[in-house]
């Protein structure tokens, strides 16, 4: 009887498990489905008032339009070498990106590491981070030339200064009883580097990394605006001076695709190395 | 400016004429006098003094006032005070965290200097590192010390079934629950294998049930193995559950004020410890001692641990 009974209750169990399980899979997917169909409705939504106003409101002069625009990408692409210009930005961004950051991270670690080297030298970079970074991009293009070298000096420029004060900051959150248990547990100078110190400032270092691309590009473009004779930043001013705007507009669309990417990039390198971190799930958000 | 030089004149310590009378024949006492038996551990008047910055001048706050302590090898001694009378300046002391602003801290016949790698810290925080799992923190003292790879996983392997953690050997700290982290921070601290135990309130954060079942764990893995362990707590249940001697302190600056053996025989059950007959005595000895601390000036804790 009793034991009939226990049968009866785990195979309800059973039943009601599957149940639940497959009502919370079907309503994850009904709301991602929903947040989907949301977006492409607000961005088609964008461009349909976008297209129907200019023309009628807007001077299409002035702001294009989606349909001219996507011509003259159409265009840009097939005759006018939009790959090489998009290809000589993203390896600008790319390596003033690489260059910059491990710059940063590297000097925050010998800055931090070598007695009281930090706080000596905080007062002069503070100073030097005040600088507007673009009134200095002029003398670097005097000083690199016009090719693709000023632009990454300038794009690592942009970099730099986020990624060290960030990558300072981590190393400083480092909790010191750690440090202290972790050296009486018998870690040397080197092993509380690369073992504490290290992996503590890692969400730092990655979340600088993921604001600076963007910056990046915009060190890049700036290059190129100054003096280029390559690149979508050189693409986009020659067309606005050339009174194109639906040139400069699928310019500027190029631009966004290369920063998605990249930051598509950043994201899978990121999982991986982030993978002790209690997850934050935004709710509803499909990732 | 108030920087008091410590004087050996000032209050001496007190855990000599302080100790615990009749608190049962059975229970041997242990002399915190001139044994010739080298101790493990042995504060020999002790003081610790910190500065704290304040506006542009700095102040200067007396931890401990002339603390003197032998712990015996294999002796199991909690230190129970008022918040902030400098408990756990003491543990910091004897692991070479802190040097002592005058006086000697000796271990098993050694003086202090620099850090102390002879025992192992577990601190109220499990303090293992997030981004590694269970095994990887249990086995890290070993691979500090290059123990190969092989080794130091069956050896970290084995601790961690000797905690009840096994099937978590690949969990991160956040996957696990809080009385789950304190076995792995326990297990990591036994991995070297120290000839002493410094645990400053390890069980505090956790609940009542889980503190009980880790108390009982820790007893049994302790029992034996001639391990010293100093314990600091604010449990007194607890310190009367596990220690062979309680010390009591006083409130900032930290003396010690007395000191009790606790008479209850080996291998004790701290599940029913409050049913054995001399628990609701020492309980109460050890209690209005600390009363006394902390009825002066209501539970106002001072600066510092």
């Amino acid at each position: 009887m009793a034991v009939a009974e226990t049968a009866r209750r785990a195979e309800v169990v059973q039943e009601l498990k599957a149940a639940v399980a497959a009502r919370e899979r079907e309503r994850r997917r009904r709301e991602r489905g929903v947040i989907l169909a949301g977006r492409v409705l607000i961005v088609l939504g964008l461009l349909a008032s976008w297209e129907a106003l200019s023309g009628r409101v807007l001077d299409p002069f002035f702001v294009s339009s989606p349909s001219r625009i996507t011509r003259a990408f159409v265009d840009l692409l097939l005759h006018h070498e939009l790959l090489v210009h998009a290809q000589y930005t993203t390896i600008e961004t790319l390596a003033g990106f690489a260059i910059g950051s491990a710059g940063g991270i590297v000097l925050a670690f010998l800055l931090t590491s070598l007695g009281r080297l930090y706080e000596m030298t905080e007062p002069i970079l503070v100073a030097l981070y005040g600088i507007p970074r673009t009134a200095l991009a002029p003398l670097f293009i005097m000083w690199f030339g016009i090719g693709i070298t000023s632009k990454i000096v300038i794009a690592a420029l942009f970099v730099f200064f986020v990624v060290f004060m960030n990558t300072v900051a981590g190393i400083r959150s480092t909790s010191p009883q750690m440090v202290d248990l972790v050296r009486l547990m018998g870690a040397g100078g080197g092993d509380v580097l690369l073992k504490v110190v290290l992996p503590s400032a890692l969400p730092y270092i990655l979340t600088a990394l993921r604001i600076v691309v963007p910056t990046a590009m915009i060190g890049a473009i700036v290059g190129e605006f100054i003096s280029a004779q390559r690149g979508l930043g050189f693409l986009i001013s020659r067309s606005t001076f050339e009174f194109s705007t639906h040139a400069a507009f699928a310019g500027i669309f190029a631009l966004m695709v290369v920063v998605v990417l990249m930051n598509a990039a950043i994201g899978a390198v990121e999982r991986p190395l982030m993978r002790w971190r209690p997850q934050q799930r935004a709710s509803g958000n499909g990732g | 400016m108030d920087q008091r030089v410590p004087q050996r004149t000032l209050t001496a310590p007190e855990e000599d004429g302080g100790r615990a009378g009749g608190m049962g024949p059975g229970a041997a006492p242990r002399a915190p006098g001139e044994t010739a038996v080298q101790a493990a551990i042995e504060l020999r008047d002790v003081y610790r003094l910190f500065t704290l910055p304040r506006g542009r001048g700095i102040d200067v706050f007396v931890a401990l006032e002339g603390v003197s302590l032998r712990v015996a090898e294999g002796e199991f001694v909690s230190i129970v005070g008022p918040s902030g009378c400098g408990k756990s300046t003491i543990l910091n002391l004897i692991a070479g965290l802190l040097a002592p602003t005058a006086g000697q801290v000796v271990v098993f016949g050694r003086p202090v200097r620099g850090l102390n790698r002879a025992v192992g810290y577990v601190t109220q925080d499990d303090n293992l590192l997030p981004w590694r799992t269970t095994l990887a923190n249990v086995a890290m003292p070993l691979e500090f010390r290059g123990v190969p790879a092989d080794r130091r996983r069956a050896r970290a392997a084995a601790l961690i079934a000797q905690v009840g953690l096994q099937g978590f050997e690949h969990h991160y700290p956040h996957e696990l629950s809080g009385g789950m982290r304190k076995r792995a921070s326990i297990a990591r601290t036994l991995a070297y294998d120290p000839v002493a135990l410094l645990m400053d309130e390890p069980f505090g954060p956790l609940d009542a049930q889980t503190r009980v079942i880790l108390q009982d764990q820790l007893l049994r893995m302790w029992e034996g193995s001639g391990r010293t362990v100093v314990f600091v707590t604010h449990d007194l249940v607890e310190a009367v559950a596990l220690s062979d001697r309680v010390i009591v302190m006083t409130r900032a600056p930290g003396r010690f004020k007395r000191e009790v053996v606790v008479d209850i025989p080996r291998p004790r059950d701290v599940f029913h410890i409050h049913a054995h007959p001399r628990f609701p005595l020492l309980y109460e000895a050890i209690w209005q001692e600390l009363q006394e601390e902390l009825g002066r000036d209501g539970l106002g804790p001072g600066p510092g641990g």
